[in-house]
C-alpha cells in the first residue's frame, strides 16, 4: 500500500528551497465496485481503481495546480514542478493570505466500515437481484432498474506549513428506478440511499419505496389551473429545495462578491422560528464527515440558521483570510461519489452535512390539516442564487383535498421566493432522514430533513 | 512506439477472448488540458490536467465486466483484464436476459479533429490573458456589475479503442470552451447573466469576435435582467428562441430516443418507432459530424464511425441512438452514439449535436400572429424523466406578448411539458438556426454536447412563475 502522507511530504520537500512558496498536496486512493441491473436482469459489474495526487502551489501569491493519475514518486514530483512553473506564468492574487496551519483534529465516528471494503461482486449481485424481486409489488410494475455501488477511499492532505492528515472512509449506496404501466399510462418512481455503513442500507426497502412511488403516480392528471396553495414537502423535496437555497448562497466567496440573495442578511430573520439548520462536518456517520476538510482544516459544526435567524456563512481558508477570521472547514473536493474526495476536482466551498431540526408529527399529520394543497415528493430544480427565486417542475406530486391525498399530478410547476419559503414554513415533522440530494448543479449534497409544510406557493399546471 | 502500443492492446483483447469472453475491448486515454478561472480580476484556478489510463470491457452471454487502471504497462493491463473477466463471470452467472453481440466493423483509422490553430502552439500566458481580459470586460461594462467570473478550458490528446473483432481506432482530440458569468446589483435587486462558447478544434474558437465578447455579453444580460419582473405562473402559448428550442429538443425528445432507455423500459417512446409523434413539419436530427461544434466526433467510444441520425422525420419517429449492445438487441445498426467521458467509465448511449431542422417561418410572423403568450430566450438548464414523459427547462429571460408585440420582461423561470405531446403542439418552425455548446449529464458522466434549432412556437406550455 502506498504511504500517501510520505509521498505528499516528498513533493513538498522537493520544492522546499523555493522562496515565498506554499504548497499543498491532496492525494486519494479509491476503489469502487458497482453493479447495474436493467429491467430486472444483471447487466454489468464494474471495478474502478483510481489513485492520484493534485499539487496546488502559491508562489509569490500566484496559484497553480497540477494533478497526476499515477501515484508514484516520479510523477508526483514532476507534477509539483509543473504546478510551480505554471504559477510563474500567472499573476499574484493580493487577496490570498495563507494555506491553513496545522491544528489538532477531533475524532469523527462511523465513517469507515470494513464490511463495505470486503463486499464481493457475487454478494453485491445477489443483493441487487433480491432488491429487484422486492420491487415486484404489483402486476403493473413494468421495469426495475437497480444500481449498487460499494467503495473505500484513503485520502490525505499535506501542506508546507505542517498540515499532514489522513483519513479512511467507505460508502455503500443503492439507487432504484422503477417504471409502472397501466394500459397506455406510464409512471416512474425513484429512490436511493447512500451511507458510510453497510447495515444502514437495505436495498430491498429502497427498491420497494421506488416501486410504491411508481404505482401511486400512475394515471396522473393535470391540474389545469394556476393557484396559490399550501405545499407539504416530503423529506426528499424539502432537502433538495433547502440545500439549494443555502449551500451556494451561504458560501462566503459568493457573499463577499455580492452575488447572493443572502448578502447583508447576517443576524436578520430570514425564516420562521421553526427553521433551524446546522452544517456539521463531524456528524457521526455523515456522508460528508471527515476529521478535516480538503485543505486540512478541522471539520466543525456551524449554526447556519437558528430559529429563523441567519447566523453564519461558510468559509475556506481563502475567504476566511479576506475577513481575517477562521475557516469553517467547508473546503471540498468531491467528485461523482458523494463523500469521496477527487484529486481531479479543484477546491470549492460547500456545506458538509446539513441538518434541519425536526419538529412534531408525521407526513399524514401534516397533510391532514390541509384542505386544498399539494404534496411534493420530488424536484431537481434549484433557486436562482442571486434573486432567491425558485421555479421548478414538480417531478412527483399529489393533490391534497380535505386532508387526504386525492390523486397524482403531472406537468405542474411550483414558484416561490426562497425567503417566502423560509418564512412560510408552518410545520416541520418528526420523521427526519439522512439523504443525498442531487440537484441539477451536479454537486450532490448530504442533508438530514423531515417532512415540512409551507403556507403557500404559486402552482401552475 | 505506436506499433508497440497497438500490438499490446491487441494482445490484451486476444487474451480476453482466450479466457472466455465473447467480446473484448480496451480503450486508452492520454489527454492533457489547461483550466483557468478568473474571479473579479484574480486568477483563482490555473490547473494543468493530465489523465492517463485504460478501461477494459469484456462480454459474455448478456453481461459485462469492466475494470479500469491508471497504468498502461502490460502487467497492469493484464491485471485489469483479469479483474474484468472475474466481474463478467459474476454478472453472467446471474443475468436472465441473454443475447449475442453483433458489433459492426472492423474499423481501423487514425482520426483527427480539424484544427486551425493548435492548442499546443499557444502559450499558457495567452490563455490566462484571454480569461483576464474577458473578466475585465465584464467588470468594466457598467458600474452596476458587482462581480464576474470567467473560465477557459481546453483539452487535447489521444484516445484509442481496440476490440476483439479487429477494430483499432485512434482519435486525436482537441476542444476548447470559455464561459462568463456576471452579477449586477442596483437598489436591492440582484441579477446574473451567462455567456459561453465552445467547439471542437483549436484556439481559433477563442480568437473569434464572439469569444472576445463573452464578458460583455454576460454583463449585458445581467444588466437587462435588473429591470425584469418575477415571472407569472400559468399555461401559455410560447415562442422559444433558437437556444431554448435546442435545449427543449435535447431534454424533451433526445433523451427518450436513447436506445438504452428504451431497452430498460424507461422511455415513453418504446413501441413508437415509425409512428407519428409530431406535426408533419418537424424534423429532429443528431449529427456528430458537423465540423467544429462542441458535441462533434468522428468515431464514438466503441470505435464505430459517427454519422448523422434523423430521429424524427416529417413528424414520424425514425431512428434511435444506438451502441453496439443496443443495436444488437434491437436488430438495428450501431450508429456511433456510444460515448464515454473518460477511461474509467463504460460507454453509454449519448446525444452529440442535436437540433430541430429549420422550417419556413420568420420570427416576426410568429409574433404578429399572437394575441398573448410568452417569448422566452436563453438557455439555463433542463432535465427530463423519459420514463414518465415529463421534462423541464429554464430560460434566462422571457417577455410577455401582447397583441403581437413583446412587452414586460420577466426573470428566469421553468417551463414544463410532456414528451409525447410536445412535438404535436409545435405550430411554427423558424428559418433561422443557431447552436449553443452545453454539458449533458447522464449516469455520472457529463459530456460535451451541442443543442440547436430555429425559433419555434408551441401551444400548452406550463410556465412556473413566482406570482
Amino acid at each position: 500500500m502506498i504511504d500517501l502522507i510520505d509521498l505528499g511530504l516528498k513533493a513538498i520537500n522537493s520544492l522546499k528551497n523555493i522562496e515565498d512558496l506554499q504548497i499543498e498536496v491532496f492525494l486519494t486512493d479509491t476503489n469502487v465496485l458497482s453493479i447495474s441491473m436493467e429491467k430486472g436482469s444483471i447487466r454489468s459489474a464494474q471495478s474502478s481503481i483510481d489513485s492520484g495526487a493534485s499539487i496546488r502551489v502559491f508562489w509569490k501569491k500566484c496559484t497553480a495546480t497540477a494533478y497526476t493519475t499515477a501515484l508514484d514518486e516520479q510523477n508526483v514530483l514532476r507534477s509539483a514542478k509543473n504546478a510551480l512553473s505554471a504559477a510563474k506564468a500567472g499573476k499574484p492574487d493580493p487577496l490570498f493570505t495563507s494555506l491553513p496551519e496545522p491544528k489538532s483534529l477531533s475524532n469523527v465516528t462511523g465513517i469507515f466500515d470494513q464490511n463495505i471494503e470486503s463486499l464481493s461482486a457475487q454478494d453485491s449481485t445477489s443483493k441487487v437481484i433480491d432488491a429487484a424481486k422486492a420491487a415486484k409489488i404489483d402486476d403493473r410494475i413494468y421495469s426495475v432498474n437497480v444500481f449498487l455501488a460499494a467503495g473505500s477511499q484513503r485520502l490525505a492532505v499535506a501542506n508546507s506549513l505542517g498540515v499532514a492528515c489522513e483519513e479512511e472512509c467507505t460508502l455503500f449506496g443503492v439507487a432504484a428506478n422503477v417504471v409502472a404501466k397501466d394500459n397506455d399510462d406510464m409512471s416512474s418512481g425513484s429512490e436511493s440511499k447512500v451511507s458510510r455503513t453497510f447495515k444502514d442500507v437495505n436495498p430491498n426497502i429502497v427498491a420497494e419505496i421506488a416501486a410504491k412511488s411508481a404505482i401511486r403516480s400512475l394515471n396522473a392528471k393535470r391540474i389545469n389551473t394556476t393557484m396559490t396553495i399550501p405545499i407539504v414537502l416530503n423529506p426528499k423535496a424539502a432537502a433538495t429545495i433547502i440545500a439549494g437555497g443555502l449551500s451556494v448562497p451561504l458560501n462566503a466567496d459568493f457573499v463577499q462578491r455580492g452575488r447572493s440573495y443572502l448578502c447583508e442578511k447576517l443576524g436578520e430573520e430570514i425564516g420562521c422560528d421553526k427553521l433551524t439548520v446546522v452544517d456539521d462536518g463531524t456528524l457521526p456517520g455523515g456522508l460528508l464527515s471527515t476529521r478535516f476538510d480538503a485543505e486540512g482544516t478541522p471539520s466543525q459544526k456551524t449554526m447556519l440558521v437558528e430559529n429563523g435567524v441567519l447566523k453564519n456563512y461558510i468559509y475556506d481558508s481563502y475567504t476566511a483570510g479576506i475577513e481575517k477570521r477562521e475557516s469553517t472547514g467547508n473546503c471540498l473536493r468531491s467528485g461523482n461519489n458523494i463523500g469521496f474526495g477527487d484529486y481531479r476536482v479543484s477546491p470549492y466551498i460547500s456545506a458538509r452535512n446539513l441538518v434541519i431540526a425536526e419538529g412534531k408529527g408525521s407526513e399524514e399529520d401534516l397533510i391532514s390539516e390541509v384542505k386544498e394543497g399539494i404534496l411534493l415528493c420530488d424536484t431537481a430544480d434549484m433557486p436562482n442564487f442571486s434573486t432567491g427565486e425558485f421555479s421548478g417542475l414538480m417531478a412527483e406530486a399529489y393533490k391534497i383535498e380535505n386532508g387526504e391525498i386525492a390523486y397524482p399530478i403531472k406537468q405542474a410547476t411550483i414558484g416561490i421566493n426562497m425567503l417566502d419559503f423560509f418564512k412560510g414554513i408552518d410545520a416541520v415533522g418528526a420523521d427526519r432522514k439522512q439523504l443525498v440530494t442531487s440537484g441539477v448543479d451536479g454537486s450532490p449534497k448530504s442533508v438530514t430533513a423531515s417532512t415540512m409544510r409551507i403556507k403557500a406557493a404559486r402552482v401552475a399546471g | 512506439m505506436k506499433i508497440v502500443l497497438e500490438e499490446l492492446l491487441r494482445s490484451i483483447v486476444d487474451q480476453g477472448i482466450k479466457e472466455g469472453a465473447e467480446f473484448a475491448e480496451i480503450k486508452t486515454q492520454d489527454t492533457t488540458g489547461i483550466y483557468v478561472r478568473v474571479v473579479d480580476g484574480e486568477i483563482r484556478n490555473l490547473v494543468n490536467r493530465g489523465d492517463i489510463g485504460a478501461g477494459i470491457r469484456v462480454f459474455r452471454g448478456g453481461a459485462w465486466g469492466y475494470s479500469s487502471t491508471n497504468n498502461l504497462d502490460k502487467q497492469s493491463l493484464l491485471e485489469a483484464l483479469k479483474n474484468a473477466l472475474s466481474l463478467m463471470n459474476a454478472a453472467e452467472k446471474n443475468t436472465e436476459m441473454r443475447f449475442k453481440l453483433n458489433p459492426p466493423g472492423p474499423f481501423t483509422k487514425n482520426s483527427q479533429m480539424p484544427v486551425k490553430k493548435k492548442l499546443t502552439d499557444v502559450q499558457v500566458e495567452d490563455k490566462i490573458n484571454y480569461t483576464i481580459e474577458a473578466n475585465n470586460a465584464a467588470k468594466n461594462t457598467d458600474s452596476r456589475i458587482v462581480s464576474a467570473s470567467t473560465v477557459y478550458a481546453d483539452g487535447l490528446g489521444v484516445t484509442r479503442v481496440c476490440n476483439s473483432i479487429g477494430t483499432y481506432v485512434e482519435t486525436e482530440l482537441s476542444s476548447v470552451t470559455a464561459a462568463a458569468v456576471a452579477y449586477a446589483y442596483e437598489q436591492g435587486v440582484r441579477s446574473e447573466g451567462h455567456y459561453s462558447i465552445g467547439g471542437t478544434g483549436g484556439f481559433e474558437h477563442i480568437e473569434s469576435e464572439e469569444a472576445k465578447n463573452i464578458g460583455n455579453r454576460a454583463a449585458d444580460k445581467a444588466l437587462k435582467l435588473l429591470n425584469a419582473k418575477p415571472a407569472s405562473a400559468g399555461k401559455f402559448r410560447c415562442i422559444f428562441d433558437p437556444y431554448l428550442a435546442g435545449l427543449l429538443i435535447h431534454e424533451a425528445f433526445g433523451h427518450a430516443c436513447e436506445a438504452d432507455a428504451v431497452l430498460s423500459g424507461e422511455s415513453v417512446l418504446e413501441g413508437k418507432m415509425n409512428k407519428q409523434v409530431g406535426v408533419n413539419e418537424i424534423n429532429v436530427v443528431d449529427d456528430p459530424t458537423i465540423q467544429g461544434l462542441y458535441g462533434s466526433y468522428q468515431y464514438d467510444s466503441e470505435g464505430t464511425p459517427a454519422r448523422k441520425k434523423t430521429l424524427v422525420k416529417n413528424g414520424v419517429l425514425n431512428e434511435f441512438l444506438h451502441s453496439i449492445e443496443t443495436s444488437s438487441r434491437m436488430a438495428s445498426e450501431a450508429n456511433g452514439s456510444a460515448r464515454a467521458v473518460e477511461y474509467r467509465m463504460q460507454p453509454i448511449v449519448r446525444m452529440s449535436n442535436t437540433y430541430i431542422a429549420p422550417g419556413d417561418w420568420e420570427f416576426e410572423e410568429m409574433l404578429e400572429d399572437m394575441k398573448d403568450g410568452i417569448y422566452a430566450k436563453g438557455l439555463n438548464y433542463g432535465y427530463t424523466d423519459p420514463s414518465n414523459g415529463q421534462f423541464t427547462f429554464k430560460c434566462e429571460e422571457a417577455y410577455i406578448i401582447e397583441n403581437g408585440k413583446t412587452s414586460t420582461m420577466l426573470r428566469d423561470a421553468a417551463f414544463t411539458g410532456m414528451i409525447l405531446d410536445i412535438l404535436n403542439n409545435i405550430d411554427a418552425i423558424g428559418k433561422d438556426i443557431k447552436y449553443a455548446p452545453g454539458m449533458c449529464g447522464k449516469g455520472a458522466q457529463t459530456i460535451r454536447t451541442t443543442t440547436g434549432g430555429p425559433h419555434i412556437r408551441i401551444n400548452d406550455i406550463v410556465f412556473g412563475g413566482v406570482v
